[in-house]
């Protein structure tokens, strides 16, 4: 009977294994350190709930625009998912836009948009990029299959 | 950041540079850090995700781990390790390269080129080099059949 070979690469199972380990634990460590450092530093979260704390402190944001009142906007911010009020007196913003706004915080917690773009094309962006995915998928499996041992060959 | 079909022309422009026949690897590591990276979009349709979410995308959208996560991808491959683990960082650094085009209010100091909602530039750009590549090749192939065929 033939026998399977598994040390392709000249790397056993074993090695892989653990060199597998090693590398995540690099990771782990290299994330620990991150999300420590991250929930001390600047983020929005930080900002809207300690607004005297980081009055002056300059943030880029973006993401869609949810309610428009006189002079303010309230943008909700794709990564973190936070409602941010903006001032922006002189604004021709519409509920629905997307935006990326730069500006200092003050220290009731809003923020004030020293600059501002329009990024509407957003959405369609991510739409062409699904796209790009499928594709990739196709091209990947029509080099590889995958089989108990990992990814073999075609 | 550029869109996926700009990272993937550019991954496919340097498999065709470099003639590298695993083009999927390349490609892999084009858009490995956006994979994971936007894991935080997440929060954006399911509310309420939990608190590491972010940081960890944002860790992995960062050069150093992206590699050792490239390296570590690698070992589910049955294939030559170290080719494995370089087509896949090749392609990693291809999406560095492309993600510093884009402009942000923050950091200037890339090459500030497009904002993120002008990518058709960037698809229009990787489209018309990876074109005259495969025109180039094209030409190249049929010149050497040509010089073949005169020759015997």
């Amino acid at each position: 009977m033939k026998k399977r070979k598994i040390s392709k690469g000249n790397f056993s199972i074993i090695s892989r294994v653990s060199l597998g380990v090693i590398l995540l634990i690099i990771l782990f460590f290299m994330f620990t350190d991150y999300s420590n450092r991250y929930n001390k530093v600047i983020n929005l979260q930080n900002i809207l709930e300690t607004p005297d704390k980081y009055a002056g402190t300059y943030y880029q944001t973006s993401g869609r625009v949810i309610k428009v009142t006189h002079d303010f906007f309230y943008l909700l911010d794709t990564e973190a998912n936070k409602e941010v009020p903006i001032l922006y007196p002189n604004h021709n913003i519409n509920k629905g836009d997307n935006l990326v706004v730069y500006g200092p915080f003050t220290q009731e917690g809003y923020m004030i948009a020293a600059k501002l773009r329009m990024q509407n094309s957003e959405p369609f962006k991510y739409g062409i990029s699904l796209i790009a995915g499928l594709y990739f998928i196709w091209l990947f499996f029509s080099e590889w299959k995958l089989t108990k041992y990992g990814f073999e060959e075609r | 950041m550029p869109d996926w079909i700009s990272h993937i022309l550019f991954g496919l422009i340097i498999c065709h540079l470099f003639n590298i026949k695993k083009k999927s690897l390349v490609i892999l590591g084009a858009l490995l850090p956006d994979i994971i990276g936007k894991l935080k979009m997440l929060n954006y349709i399911f509310p309420g995700s939990p608190d590491w979410l972010i940081p960890l995308s944002n860790v992995w959208h960062t050069p150093f781990p992206s590699i050792i996560s490239a390296l570590l991808i690698a070992l589910f491959f049955f294939h030559q390790y170290l080719e494995t683990a370089i087509l896949i960082i090749l392609g990693d650094i291809s999406h560095f390269l492309s993600d510093g085009t884009t402009k942000s209010f923050i950091f200037d100091g890339y090459l500030p080129i497009l904002w993120a909602d002008q990518y058709y530039w960037a698809i229009l750009f990787f489209a018309v080099i990876y074109a005259v590549l495969i025109l180039f090749n094209i030409k190249f192939v049929r010149d050497q059949n040509e010089s073949t065929i005169k020759t015997t």
